[in-house]
């Protein structure tokens, strides 16, 4: 898995806040908190990585930081 | 005797702990002038719980308007934006105290409240409910007195406003959790002991995970979307000594049913006014609050479609707006003409929440609210609901989708044909389909396809020396007259790309963007528009409620039709 990919993919969303992009995820980066995700952001991301890992990241339950993420779509 | 709810809280203000006591309430309350309005727009949850309580002690209508319905939506719905700064004063009840406030609450007021619903027939409508029928299933009595209760939905939705009364009703604290994120939410309700949560299947997902657990709540409500045996089985760990309620309700008809899982069961006594037709939940009129009838006479048809079509024109230009006599009016108000205010003449039969039928006219000269019809009331009384269910046997049944074609996005009713005409009004949109996806946090997420529109005709003039172009393209109206847009691109050498750009919204804030859009149009090939995802998106923002907005935007060059030439929904 791709962490350049990921990122892209979070600044995509963030864009669509008129977020600023981030250049790099960290692991211990939380997706609510420091990320300025709601649940509506959180839906969107869930499906553009499934639209790009063909893994919905949610679907074992809820994920709260960027780890966490890059953990599910390790383990496909 | 002093009275012990003297110092008892009425409101905590959940993000900041703030709190305001049911002596203050009553002592608002019994001032010499009471706040009213016709029609309000609440900023903030706690000045539309204030605007409640006045109209509920003031016993006078009020429509309720949720703050991120867009200015040019309102148009549509026939509000007036203008109207929300109308103010009356009434005289306060000096004689006022809080046994008679709870009295009021648990239905004796006079009251009538209006909130705008999705509806189920694709447009949105204004309905109107007695506080007697708002009250009907409050649950009075000494052993409710020390419920607390969370506030999560805001009053402009009828969850909302179903809250505030059962626990005023009962003389209990809410804590105010709209807007507050799930962590603080939950830290707040261990802080201030609450017992009673109501809200909404994504948000209670938003809690899981927390490794907390709150065995102080007695009791978790669910509604407003399709409730799954997994989240329920979910929210054990997080309330273990909750009794959960699967709540289903609408605007137009409040609560209505409740389960304990999945399964519903029509109570014995709901059996005349409850029923399952062709796999579809139906509600008899009795049940419902006031909105147009379903069978309307040919004039209410025709006075319907004529104010849609000045609201229409009055949306269709920014720059200045166009009555329907023709005469242009100073940009950015809409002033009623002769022609729109007969236009929102209606006569309807107006069902009311007590079950008798009263026909009468409604001249809404001085303002532009309007009772839309439910066509899903058939002429024998029975709304269809919309919603599709697996009767399991008689009586007993779950919901397989909640509506039809629509989507459901964390907790709002979202039709897509609306979003679809929305997008379609872009001049670089030749079509556009709309869709609910499935998604594991909100339950749906709404998607797009869109074709663009190869420019009906072009012509480029170069200006010397400025190195610029202009270009004046004609875009083709949705019912197939052609406008002409004046638009001009700023080009660099050969880019038409800059790093950021600023959109200006018809409301004077500025969006961000990543791409160059100028005035939403950015064009490299001549041959069609070439639209971002987020252009478009920042497009519809000044045209949409938040959550109408599709997510995921996706460009294709067609879109799959059926035999008779209708876009495929499949």
């Amino acid at each position: 898995m791709d962490m350049d990919q990921l990122t892209d993919i979070v600044n995509v969303v963030r864009a669509n806040k008129s977020l600023p992009a981030l250049p790099a995820l960290a692991p211990e980066m939380r997706l609510r908190e420091d990320l300025g995700f709601d649940s509506l952001d959180l839906a969107e991301l869930t499906a553009r990585i499934d639209e790009r890992f063909h893994v919905d990241v949610f679907a074992a339950g809820v994920v709260f930081t960027v780890g966490e993420i890059a953990e599910r779509l390790r383990r496909g | 005797m002093p009275d012990p709810f003297t110092d008892k809280p009425w409101l905590v203000i959940g993000e900041t702990g703030a709190q305001s006591t049911y002596a203050e309430l009553v002592s608002e309350l019994q001032s010499a002038e009471l706040e009213v309005r016709r029609i309000a727009r609440p900023a903030s949850t706690s000045e539309g719980l204030r605007l409640l309580c006045h109209a509920l002690v003031a016993e006078v209508e009020m429509t309720l308007v949720d703050p991120l319905f867009h200015s040019e939506e309102l148009a549509q719905l026939g509000v007036d934006a203008t109207q929300f700064e109308i103010v009356r004063w009434v005289p306060g009840r000096s004689e006022l105290v809080r046994s008679e406030l709870m009295r009021l609450a648990g239905g004796a007021s006079r009251m009538r409240l209006g909130l705008f619903t999705s509806g189920s027939t694709g447009v949105p409508s204004r309905v109107e409910h007695s506080l007697g029928t708002l009250a009907r299933n409050v649950r009075i009595g000494a052993r409710h007195a020390s419920d607390i209760w969370a506030l999560t939905f805001r009053p402009t939705h009828i969850a909302g406003v179903q809250v505030w009364l059962q626990a005023l009703a009962n003389g209990n604290t809410l804590v105010d959790l709209t807007g507050v994120p799930p962590r603080e939410a939950l830290e707040a309700m261990a802080a201030h002991g609450v017992t009673h949560i109501s809200a909404s299947p994504t948000y209670y997902r938003s809690l899981l995970g927390a490794r907390v657990s709150l065995p102080g709540v007695r009791s978790v409500s669910l509604g407003g979307e399709l409730v799954s045996s997994e989240l329920l089985s979910q929210l054990r760990p997080l309330f273990p000594a909750a009794r959960i309620h699967n709540i289903y309700a609408s605007t137009e008809a409040g609560t209505l049913l409740e389960s304990a899982g999945d399964l519903f069961r029509i109570p014995d006594d709901k059996r005349t006014v409850i029923e399952i037709k062709n796999r579809r939940l139906h509600v008899h009129r009795s049940l419902l609050g006031d909105f147009a009838a379903a069978k309307p006479n040919r004039d209410t048809v025709a006075d319907r479609e004529a104010v849609k079509q000045s609201s229409r024109d009055a949306v269709t230009n920014r720059d200045t707006v166009k009555q329907s006599s023709g005469v242009p009016s100073p940009a950015g108000r809409h002033q009623p003409t002769v022609a729109n205010r007969e236009a929102v003449t209606i006569r309807d039969t107006v069902m009311r929440s007590d079950g008798d039928t009263a026909s009468h006219s409604h001249s809404h000269t001085d303002s532009q609210i309007h009772c839309l019809t439910g066509s899903s009331l058939s002429d024998d009384g029975w709304y269809d609901t919309g919603d599709l269910v697996d009767e399991v046997e008689t009586g007993l049944f779950r919901f397989v989708a909640r509506e039809r074609d629509w989507a459901n996005i964390g907790g709002t009713k979202v039709n897509p044909h609306e979003v679809e005409e929305a997008i379609r009004e872009h001049p670089g949109v030749k079509e556009a389909r709309v869709s609910a996806q499935r998604n594991s946090v909100t339950g749906q997420l709404l998607a797009a396809e869109v074709v663009l529109r190869k420019a009906e005709s072009g012509k480029l003039k170069a200006e010397s020396g400025a190195g610029e172009q202009r270009a004046e393209l004609a875009a083709a109206r949705r019912d197939g007259e052609a406008e002409a847009n004046r638009e001009t691109v700023r080009r660099s050498d050969s880019e038409a790309v800059a790093e950021s750009e600023t959109v200006r919204r018809s409301d004077g804030d500025a969006v961000t963007n990543r791409e160059a859009v100028k005035q939403s149009h950015s064009l490299t090939d001549l041959q069609s528009y070439s639209l971002t995802e987020s252009a478009l998106r920042a497009w519809l923002a000044a045209r949409l409620h938040p959550a109408k907005i599709p997510r995921i935007i996706r460009f294709v060059m067609e879109l799959p039709t059926t035999y008779s030439g209708k876009t495929s929904r499949k």
